[in-house]
């Protein structure tokens, strides 16, 4: 299990925690339940890196304690 | 891993009917967030305390709250429990969160020194393996090495502990008592008693044969023993002591391993002879001999070396090869061999041809030796007497004839007084008679030079002399005639001339006269004080050059003759030649004095006269005068100072060179042309000189003047052309002309310079 921090700098910060084999569809999909969005308008970023749906995180190399960018689509 | 694949999207699924219910949920949540945005604190504090002790339990909580709020409200901090989490996730139709990670770490840690790690991400076990402490390696190493050490060192102790030194039996033996080496010393008297008794009963059971040992060493059983020396150091009936040599332990070295079966016998050597080679040997490389001897094919022995590659090496890489020689039965060595060796080769060295070419090979020098200058040399001859000969005049020969006499009184004194001494003296004089002689009268003198040495001679000798010098004597007269004769030879030929044409008996008769006193007169050069006198003012050297100059006096005056006279040809050569006669006979004559020229006879006579009285120079008188004065001129003057402070002389030639000829051109003397250099341009228009040279230039360079230049020359042309037809008396616009028309239409004498009223007040 690992937690991930998601902040939009809007005002939301999220702490996740997760799998490493889950996909970043799955992160987006918790998320989506903690924030309230539509999981689907979720954009996950790392500096320019938009993190893509199908892939898992322990992919890309997400471990945990890491911050995330949270944009909406 | 496929069940659970299959298990979520079965929950998937699952999840799509419950979508509507789980919105629902998340409302509510979220509505209760807000509601509760307000902010109560215990339920914040309560919140902190629970996370803490999630954290040290790792357990997994139990409170349903999930909602988090900072306290700046800056940013809403939202994590669920892991059990909200797992709820959701089933929801969602995903797996559990896996809990038990860093228990598993823990634990495996515990149980083994080895760190073993679990990925967190692939879940694969690992090690951790610490680098390797380089320091720490090399401490152990060393440490070990010397654990090593001591116990080899330890061992080695041991070991010589067993070993008993000579000076601990010493001491041992001391610290026994003397019955102990009595008792030692009984035992060794009686090993040796029956040793001797051992000895006894064997020579009884063996043959005699085969008590070898027993026998003495003789000089039968050298026999085959190496002596490691040239025989020619053993002399007959001298003692050498020999001993056997050193052998290596280690046969061979290096390449040649492979050692002949003579390097097992023993050797025998002296040392001093050793040493004494030893010594000859580094005399030898001591000299630094050249390596390289293309030539040496053959040893001092005589016998052919074959050329071997690089065999100054051969010593080093074989080792020394030693002369040696076997001792033969009963240890003696028979040398006759040997001398009869030598004899052949002795025998064999003698019949050899020796090529004395190769023998002188040497450096070719640039400069001969002393003998072979003597062999290029040709034996000097005595050339002093022959020179003379040659060169022998009359003038040289006078002063001769006055020092016989004096000889004469010489050889009286000679023997009258020491005649040893003078004798060299009188050997040159004879000599110089002698060449006299050769030279005058042909026949050659008997008298041989080795006759003078003999003393008793001598009178015998004076006696030929004087018959000799007589001889010489009349030699010498007819050789000054001869002499003389010559010198006279170009007057004589014109009398002969004469006598021959017949044209003045007169002359005849001087000419006889002259005759008689040449044969009276031995010594034509007599000096007497007139001819000096006359020397001295230069009649002398006039009459040398008058021969000379005759030719040219002669067609001087016969021009002169010519041009003043018109006499007929004959009659002025025959006078020309008459007066030439004279004035030879003057020259010729006793009377060295000149007469008085006449000078009426016309102006050749009167210039002869100039000349003779010096008021006109004489070329050949120039030409002596400079000569005299050479000898007189300062003898550090040199050509280079006259260069240095004669500029004047310095340029004169090159002055020469543009001045042209200096002679005026005589045959056209009257010749003077008047030349003028006149120049037209395309147009026919005569061009200036500043024109012309600026037309010149413009062609030679290719380049004509530009168009404004020549506009403005042509309008200049036109313009001057414009004024030569303008009339005198008429301006250009012929205002005279209308004038005069005017008045004569006016029929007045006048003409009114004025413009009509009207116009005026206009």
């Amino acid at each position: 299990m690992i937690e991930i921090t998601c902040n939009d700098r809007l005002g939301k910060k999220v702490r996740v925690k997760c799998n490493p084999d889950d996909t970043v569809g799955d992160l987006k999909k918790l998320i989506a339940a903690q924030t309230g969005t539509n999981w689907q308008r979720i954009v996950l970023k790392k500096w320019y890196t938009i993190y893509k749906d199908h892939v898992s995180l322990a992919d890309y190399e997400i471990h945990d304690g890491m911050n995330l960018e949270l944009y909406y689509q | 891993m496929e069940s659970k694949k299959s298990k979520s999207s079965s929950s998937r699924s699952r999840r799509r009917s419950d979508s509507s219910e789980d919105r629902s949920h998340k409302s509510s949540s979220k509505r209760k967030n807000h509601s509760s945005d307000d902010s109560n604190d215990s339920d914040h504090d309560e919140r902190r305390h629970r996370d803490r002790r999630d954290k040290k339990d790792k357990k997994p909580a139990s409170s349903k709250q999930s909602r988090i709020e900072e306290a700046g409200g800056a940013a809403e901090n939202l994590s669920l429990s892991i059990e909200e989490t797992n709820k959701l996730r089933a929801k969602l139709g995903l797996k559990p969160l896996s809990v038990d990670d860093h228990n598993k770490e823990k634990q495996k840690e515990n149980d083994s020194g080895k760190k073993t790690f679990i990925d967190k991400d692939t879940n694969q076990e690992f090690e951790h393996a610490p680098a390797k402490n380089l320091t720490e390696v090399r401490e152990q190493k060393e440490f070990k090495q010397k654990l090593d050490e001591q116990r080899e060192k330890r061992r080695l102790a041991q070991k010589i502990r067993q070993v008993k030194s000579l000076g601990e039996q010493e001491s041992d033996s001391d610290s026994e008592s003397a019955d102990v080496w009595v008792q030692k010393l009984k035992q060794k008297q009686e090993a040796a008693k029956k040793a001797k008794l051992l000895e006894e009963m064997d020579e009884q059971f063996l043959t005699p044969n085969e008590s070898v040992k027993t026998k003495k060493y003789t000089s039968s059983q050298l026999k085959g023993l190496r002596i490691e020396h040239d025989q020619a150091k053993f002399r007959e009936g001298e003692e050498v002591i020999l001993t056997l040599k050193d052998k290596d332990i280690i046969k061979g070295t290096g390449v040649n391993l492979e050692l002949d079966e003579d390097e097992d016998t023993d050797v025998l050597v002296n040392v001093n002879l050793v040493d004494d080679e030893r010594a000859s040997q580094n005399v030898e490389n001591k000299k630094k001999k050249p390596d390289y001897k293309p030539y040496e094919e053959f040893d001092e022995e005589g016998n052919f070396r074959p050329n071997a590659i690089l065999d100054k090496y051969d010593a080093e890489l074989n080792g020394e090869q030693k002369k040696f020689f076997k001792l033969g039965a009963k240890g003696m060595y028979d040398a006759s061999d040997d001398k009869f060796i030598q004899k052949l080769e002795d025998e064999h060295k003698s019949r050899a041809v020796r090529l004395d070419i190769l023998n002188e090979l040497r450096e070719a020098s640039d400069y001969m030796t002393a003998q072979e200058m003597e062999k290029f040399k040709k034996p000097k001859k005595i050339r002093k007497g022959m020179r003379k000969n040659k060169s022998l005049k009359a003038a040289d020969l006078l002063p001769m004839a006055r020092q016989q006499p004096q000889t004469k009184v010489d050889k009286v004194e000679l023997e009258s007084a020491e005649k040893k001494i003078n004798l060299d003296d009188f050997d040159f004089k004879k000599e110089s008679s002698d060449e006299g002689e050769i030279r005058s009268s042909g026949d050659e003198s008997d008298i041989d030079l080795t006759k003078l040495d003999n003393v008793s001679h001598l009178k015998e000798i004076m006696d030929e002399e004087n018959q000799l010098l007589d001889e010489l004597q009349t030699a010498l007269d007819k050789t000054r005639k001869r002499v003389t004769n010559k010198i006279e030879y170009h007057a004589i030929e014109a009398r002969e001339e004469l006598e021959l044409n017949g044209k003045s008996v007169l002359l005849e008769n001087l000419n006889t006269v002259r005759d008689e006193e040449m044969t009276e007169e031995k010594d034509a050069l007599t000096l007497d004080t007139i001819s000096e006198f006359c020397r001295g003012i230069g009649a002398e050297t006039r009459r040398e050059d008058s021969e000379m100059d005759m030719g040219s006096k002669k067609s001087e005056e016969k021009m002169e003759s010519d041009e003043e006279f018109n006499l007929s040809d004959v009659e002025a050569e025959v006078e020309n030649e008459k007066n030439q006669l004279n004035e030879d006979s003057d020259e010729d004559g006793a009377n060295i004095l000149d007469d008085e020229p006449i000078i009426d006879r016309g102006i050749g006579a009167a210039l002869k006269l100039a000349v003779n009285k010096g008021y006109l120079a004489n070329e050949k008188d120039k030409q002596f005068a400079r000569v005299a004065k050479s000898s007189i001129e300062a003898k550090n003057y040199t050509i280079e100072e006259r260069n240095y402070y004669d500029i004047d002389d310095k340029y004169k030639r090159s002055r020469d060179k543009f001045c042209g000829p200096l002679v005026d051109f005589e045959e056209k003397k009257n010749y003077k042309p008047d030349i003028k250099l006149d120049y037209y341009d395309e147009k026919g228009h005569a061009m200036n000189e500043k024109e012309a040279f600026r037309y010149l230039s413009h062609k030679f360079h290719g380049k004509g003047p530009g168009k404004k230049k020549t506009e403005k020359r042509l309008s200049k042309f036109k313009e001057k052309e414009a004024m030569n037809k303008m009339s005198s008396v008429d301006t250009p616009l012929h205002t005279v002309e209308l004038l005069i028309e005017k008045q004569k239409n006016l029929q007045q004498p006048f003409v009114v310079l004025s413009a009509p009223k009207g116009k005026q007040e206009q």
